[in-house]
């Protein structure tokens, strides 16, 4: 079972970063106003922030980095290892995270690694970082986890079932090794089955791009779209996400002997549909008006920056002024879901970044 | 869950479509209101009312409602 238990690593602080040009769904041209008005209400998107095509993930995370250092009063030099999560790197050699290392102005002495997720990887990013930091027993002090994605362009321009859905953000997130830190807590599962679900077909090697990945295919629907654009399977990923959702939180729950109702301050899930997470909170029986914060109207699924970008925009001064308990869960890309346990204590937590 | 119940359950996921238009026989892909929005509401009414699990490739696979009825059925 791939449970963690992560001691002795304290969150510190998390910044979101989203491109100024905002899109609204009544100004998709591939919608009638009849059918925007059917896709808010049903998938509670009204809004997308969207990146032009000069910028890039880590260009938002870099905002987002640079603000959150500057709030935490870090010095640069002392900050020992740098995560990037993303699918929307700047290119496929090197690692964004070498970029970044330098753009930041970080030791030489950092260590860096870039993780290839989707939805998921918020999670992945907290539970690979805090363990790095806590089996080097104090090694590595001060940590950054940037993470987000540019996938509003990934879509095909004419494919009326993928590209409202998505929208930019880039996010930073600060750790560090602190003796009396409260421990993070995480479960993860893969089934790789669902590969060809949510898929980009010619993006790797696999199935490299030819001048073939650009010709046009006609699915249907109102769907056409290219071999080298993202191609999402929802009415695959949305019974999925109903029944596992549900069941990944009971299953954490449930080992950590944690009670819904006292134990938790705030479940934070991915934004990727609205009716998934109302299904997913009635399954669960939570206070879904207190205790589940919702930023779907407002940036639509923003990949893995979903999490910590409703933490910023959502529930800001709590972060700041209270001590807290998140669970967190994402079901997404792979298929990849999980949960993990956030406490957080009085957190820098700067205002949203629009770049 | 009898075939009425479902065909009648199946109706009330479509704003437009009036409820007498649906028979068990009904081809609900060819239905001018039928999409990919209809479809999420369909799964979602079956994983509440019946409990199972339906995917967006049983919906292609099957042409009316019967059939799908009896898909899910023998699940």
């Amino acid at each position: 079972m791939a449970y963690f238990t992560v001691d002795k690593v304290a969150f510190r602080g998390v910044a979101a970063c989203v491109p100024k040009t905002v899109l609204r769904t009544e100004d998709i041209s591939l919608f009638t106003q009849e059918e925007a008005q059917k896709f808010n209400e049903q998938v509670g998107i009204f809004r997308r922030h969207i990146a032009d095509e000069s910028v890039c993930t880590s260009d938002l995370c870099y905002e987002a980095a640079v603000k959150l250092i500057e709030e935490l009063h870090w010095e640069r030099k002392d900050i020992d290892a740098l995560v990037f999560v993303s699918t929307t790197p700047d290119y496929r050699t090197p690692a964004t995270s070498c970029i970044l290392q330098d753009r930041l102005g970080l030791s030489t002495n950092c260590f860096t690694l870039d993780i290839s997720l989707g939805c998921c990887g918020y999670l992945h990013g907290l539970t690979v970082l805090s363990s790095l930091i806590s089996a080097n027993h104090g090694l590595i002090k001060k940590a950054l986890l940037l993470v987000g994605d540019t996938l509003y362009r990934t879509s095909s321009p004419y494919d009326k079932s993928r590209l409202p859905l998505f929208g930019d953000a880039g996010t930073a997130s600060a750790l560090e090794y602190d003796d009396n830190a409260p421990a993070l807590d995480s479960l993860s599962h893969t089934d790789g089955s669902f590969h060809l679900v949510t898929i980009t077909p010619d993006s790797g090697f696999r199935h490299p791009v030819t001048l073939e990945s650009f010709i046009y295919e006609d699915y249907g629907d109102g769907i056409k779209r290219a071999r080298i654009h993202g191609n999402m399977n929802g009415l695959d990923v949305f019974p999925f996400a109903i029944k596992q959702g549900p069941k990944v939180m009971n299953e954490f729950m449930e080992h950590y002997g944690i009670d819904r109702d006292k134990d938790v301050d705030y479940f934070l899930f991915h934004q990727a549909n609205l009716q998934i997470m109302k299904i997913v909170d009635k399954k669960l029986k939570i206070d879904e008006k207190n205790k589940v914060p919702f930023a779907i109207e407002d940036f639509g699924n923003t990949s893995c920056a979903c999490i910590p970008l409703v933490m910023v925009s959502r529930i800001r001064e709590q972060l700041q002024t209270k001590p807290l308990t998140m669970l967190l869960s994402v079901v997404g890309v792979g298929f990849t879901w999980g949960v993990v346990r956030l406490k957080t204590n009085k957190i820098v937590c700067p205002e949203l970044i629009e770049l | 869950m009898t075939l009425e119940e479902f065909v009648s359950l199946f109706a009330e996921q479509f704003d437009d479509t009036p409820a007498e238009v649906f028979t068990p026989e009904t081809k609900y892909s060819t239905l001018d209101e039928w999409g990919s929005l209809v479809a999420l509401s369909v799964i979602s009414m079956v994983d509440e009312e019946m409990d199972k699990s339906v995917s967006g490739s049983e919906l292609k696979k099957c042409s009316t409602i019967e059939e799908l009825y009896n898909l899910i059925e023998a699940k």
